[in-house]
């Protein structure tokens, strides 16, 4: 078994002196495109944010490559990790390509401003979120389907190997959540490490090559999408009853919920 | 008979995702700021105090004198306590409550239409126009009584607020826009203020004064139109705290909401306008209650402008007045400007507010 | 040179830009902030000399560049190298100073109206300069010393009020005001206790003045511009990476607490050491990183604020000499004019586009 490159180990995460997660120990298994589901208010973006270092565990630690991410040097860390936060902020009248290059920041420096790596690394970016064509255009006239892959592609310039992206489909249409998720999956196809927090059940058992499921700040069930998506966890983790049957399009598992109010007891 | 049974649910239904999303925030956002019920209770506390200082401030002056001969100040006109109590000290705590009130309101209109905490009325240009006015007719027409002074001082207040809209861009005017034409107006106006007082030390002189904000003059104010103009606008500014309400969501939701945000910024300027100029042509201007107050009243009511407005006017007016009695006590046997006093006190309760809790965002 | 100058455009990179790389350094130039630099650099310089040339007396630019160059007139000598030189060296740097404080305050509040102005250092620098005035009445060296410590005494407080707790600009911004609010009652409040004598010396040195300031004195404004341009030229990436937002920023490997504080701190310094010299100068700070933002097109030129700040004090500082009616202005009642009608102007201009609007 190969050693994970980030984990939790008996960490406390919360903010201030409210703990969301208590003795939580997760690990990312490398090459996997995990994804952490769980019903509103579990800890899953907590999780997210104490693995990209933003919060900081009360207890415990979360390792990045072995060692704690709080002791190695922030730029470091962030050749290795990027993030994709839930509501990213563009300056006003920022343009697609001077955002994308953003992602640059963690392997330049002052006499190194723009090598002609960077230069390559952020037209690469761009072609492989399909924004080539809108490179000129300011980030704030664009749709949400083209924002959100103009911020994927800032973290894709940032070149590491592990991806975090904070419900990364959250606000866009269903052509636009499935274009993002086509995305993620050739990312890791390309052989990345993804980990999301995705709010659509079916979406992440469709995608996701490692589920992590939770509930009160705990980890319910983790493992593949086939083990995990099961009427039983299904109705643990969000209390809802349901049945799953096999997806007609890609065999995964599809959950199918029962109406609420209409079970009678 | 069927039961229907609802699976547990431990999160509110109506919000679509608790889950603290954004890092500053989030752990306060959860925490109501208080039930209606408890606003309500607050609001009558607040009535209440303000009472108790208006009373305060007629009993208590530069000059000491028992509850006795101040109840004889006010009832006979004989009395050697009358002309200090009915004469000067009950006219200049009407004006003092009117002027607190107004200036509370008008920052908390101010800050909800710019959506800026660093936005005041002098932002609109009220304090530089009423300088600009007043010192130019001091420098052309010397030395002219108090009534002149307030007529002075309204009109430049708001030709500055009608100039800084119209830079701004009139109805394309949005938030960041008026909070820099404001910024502009106010420093033209501020450099021309010195140039005239550096060449004549009389209006130096009479400014030094004005300029700190100061009650002492209250009693030779025309009251009636002061305590009108303020208490009609006063009602209008409370009209608009649904639609800065909405406002306050960003101007696309507000026009979702059926809210036009150029018709409520005209109004709201005009509210201002008036709020503003009137309490600062009448006791100069006091920067400090129109800046700090709303951001106070946001600790304790939420973002709510159904709360934010009322509370602001009435600790407006308690804080001016307090600060009011307290420059003429500690400043006896003359006293300290309230302006003054307002800052020096109000000042670090403010700073402790700050650095001790979560700060309510616009 | 094995320079090379490549220029780019899309894909690949940001807007029109051109880059020169050797080995492994590379140093990336936008076209439109290249040009608005430029263009403001070349407007400084001609207003620097015209002023050098007129004033009270007009010696036109041979002999000003005579007495420069050490073959003029002994008087000529005098008036250039005594009295306009300093003057204008001390304008230049202090309006760079206020430039480059204004728009790293305006990046750590993200807030169009953050300046020094609003949050509390120019306050503090008064208070400082009017306990000097009305207390010891002396010399303007020592209101100098004493508004210095009163603009670094005020930022050591705001930075103790603001550390720990929320990273954001927002209790800077409120920490700020409240402080300035303050300040400002005790500014007020030594204002009217003091003769009239003292009060008019006190308005005049918080209008802010460039006159009889001599090489000492713009020394002493350059060695602060000096140092706190590196700490800037180092910083200014990570101000730019935290404009994305606190998550984005820590995601970039940016230090948020760091980089805050240092520019706190840098920003402190640079007003201190210009409003200690030439006094308040009414809104030179908060003006120049919108200007410079108009100008280049992008709000993050710290150099054009920089070079726009010097402007505005310089080209002031010049109609200020030449004055109304035969009478000198102090060099704020000028700049406030100049600064706000200048802004004026670029509102009404670009009513419909812009950064920051």
């Amino acid at each position: 078994m190969t050693v994970s490159p980030l984990s939790a180990e008996d960490a406390t995460i919360g903010y201030g002196r409210v703990a969301i997660s208590e003795g939580l120990t997760v690990d990312i298994p490398e090459g996997e495109f995990t994804v952490i589901l769980g019903p509103n208010a579990c800890g899953k973006s907590t999780l997210l944010k104490a693995l990209a270092r933003m919060l900081k565990p009360t207890a415990g630690q979360v390792l990045l490559d072995g060692r704690d991410i709080h002791s190695q040097p922030t730029r470091a860390v962030a050749r290795r990790l990027g993030l994709l936060p839930q509501s990213p902020i563009a300056p006003d009248g920022i343009t697609v390509a001077d955002l994308v290059a953003r992602g640059r920041y963690p392997h330049q420096g002052l006499l190194r401003q723009w090598s002609a790596d960077d230069e390559r690394v952020v037209a690469e970016a761009m072609a492989a979120t399909d924004i080539t064509d809108l490179a000129e255009r300011g980030v704030d006239e664009l749709s949400g389907g083209q924002r959100q892959r103009v911020w994927i592609a800032m973290v894709l310039a940032q070149q590491t190997p592990l991806l975090l992206l904070d419900e990364p489909t959250t606000y866009l249409d269903i052509t636009h959540q499935i274009e993002v998720l086509d995305l993620c999956a050739k990312l890791h196809r390309e052989g990345r490490t993804l980990v999301a927090v995705l709010h659509d059940l079916n979406q992440a058992a469709r995608y996701a090559t490692h589920l992590i499921a939770m509930r009160d700040g705990d980890v319910v069930a983790e493992g593949p999408p086939s083990e995990i998506v099961t009427a039983d966890v299904v109705g643990k983790v969000f209390d809802l009853p349901c049945r799953i049957i096999d997806d007609p399009e890609t065999g995964t598992p599809l959950v199918i919920p029962k109406s609420l109010s209409s079970a009678v007891v | 008979m069927s039961t229907v049974q609802r699976a547990p649910r431990r999160d509110t239904p109506d919000a679509p995702d608790p889950e603290p999303d954004s890092e500053e925030d989030s752990p306060a956002r959860p925490r109501r700021r208080g039930s209606a019920a408890r606003l309500s209770a607050g609001l009558l506390v607040l009535g209440l105090l303000v009472a108790a200082l208006a009373i305060l401030s007629v009993a208590v002056g530069s000059r000491a004198m028992d509850l006795g001969e101040v109840w004889a100040g006010l009832s006979d006109a004989n009395s050697s306590a009358y002309p200090v109590v009915t004469e000067l000290r009950l006219p200049r705590t009407v004006l003092g409550l009117a002027a607190g009130a107004a200036l509370g309101l008008a920052g908390a209109l101010m800050q909800a239409m710019t959506r800026n905490p660093l936005a005041d009325p002098g932002l609109l240009g009220v304090n530089t126009g009423a300088a600009a006015a007043v010192v130019t007719a001091s420098f052309f027409l010397g030395s002219f009584g108090f009534t002149q002074t307030i007529a002075f001082a309204f009109f430049g207040a708001a030709v500055a607020s009608v100039a800084v809209y119209l830079i701004a861009g009139a109805a394309t005017a949005t938030p960041a826009r008026l909070a820099l034409a404001g910024a502009a107006v106010t420093a033209a106006g501020f450099a021309y203020v010195s140039a005239i007082q550096l060449m004549d030390a009389a209006t130096l002189d009479q400014m030094r004064f004005w300029s700190v904000g100061s009650l002492v003059n209250a009693h030779v104010a025309p009251m009636l139109p002061v305590v009108l103009l303020i208490g009609v606008a006063a009602l209008a500014g409370f009209s608009l705290a649904r639609p800065l309400n909405a406002l306050a969501l960003g101007d696309a939701t507000a026009t979702g909401l059926g809210v036009d945000p150029r018709v409520l910024r005209v109004a709201g300027i005009a509210t201002i306008t008036v709020l503003a100029g009137t309490a600062t042509a009448v006791c100069g201007p006091i920067v400090f209650v129109g800046l700090v107050v709303p951001h106070v009243v946001r600790f304790f009511t939420g973002p709510d402008q159904n709360w934010v407005l009322p509370y602001s006017a009435l600790t407006g007016a308690a804080f001016l007045l307090a600060a009011d009695v307290l420059g003429r006590v500690v400043g006896r046997p003359g006293e300290i400007q309230v302006g003054i006093v307002c800052a020096v006190a109000g000042g670090p309760f403010f700073l402790y507010l700050v650095s001790r809790r979560k700060v309510a965002r616009l | 040179m094995s320079a090379v100058t490549t220029p780019f455009r899309a894909p690949g990179g940001a807007g029109r830009a051109a880059v020169l790389r050797l080995g492994s350094i590379s140093i990336r130039v936008r076209y439109r902030t290249a040009l608005a630099v430029l263009g403001a650099f070349a407007v400084l310089v001609a207003v620097a000399l015209w002023s050098a040339a007129t004033g009270s007396t007009a010696l036109g630019i041979e002999r000003v560049w005579a007495a420069v160059t050490g073959t003029g007139t002994k008087g000529d000598e005098f008036i250039v190298w005594t009295l306009r030189l300093p003057r204008i060296a001390t304008g230049l740097a202090v309006g760079a100073c206020m430039g480059l404080a204004g728009a790293l305050f305006q990046n750590l509040t993200r807030n169009a109206l953050g300046s020094p102005d609003i949050l509390g250092l120019t306050q503090g620098a008064t208070s400082g300069a009017l306990v000097a005035i009305v207390l010891t009445s002396s010399s303007l060296q020592v209101t100098t010393v004493f508004a210095a410590i009163g603009a670094l005494a005020t930022g050591l407080f705001i930075w103790a009020l603001t550390r720990g707790g929320d990273p954001s600009g927002y209790r800077l911004v409120l920490v700020g005001i409240g402080t300035a609010a303050i300040l400002a009652g005790i500014n007020g409040y030594l204002l009217t206790r003091t003769t009239i004598i003292d009060a008019f010396r006190a308005v005049y040195w918080l209008t802010g003045d460039l006159s009889g300031r001599d090489w000492s004195q713009a020394a002493s404004v350059a060695i602060v511009l000096g140092v706190g341009s590196v700490v800037v030229i180092v910083l200014s990436r990570s101000m730019d990476a935290l404009r994305l937002g606190e998550a984005t920023a820590t995601g970039l490997g940016v230090r948020i607490g760091s980089t805050r504080v240092i520019a706190l701190v840098t920003a402190s310094v640079l007003t201190a050491g210009a409003v200690a010299v030439a006094g308040p100068l009414a809104f030179v700070a908060l003006a120049a990183p919108h200007i410079a933002a108009r100008l280049t097109g992008s709000a993050r030129s710290f150099l054009c604020s920089a070079l726009v700040g010097a402007l505005i004090v310089t080209a002031a500082d010049m109609i200020a000499v030449a004055g109304v009616g035969g009478r000198q202005l102090p060099t704020g009642v000028v700049t406030g004019v100049v600064g706000g009608a200048y802004l004026v102007w670029l509102l009404i201009a670009h009513r419909k586009k812009g950064v920051m609007s």
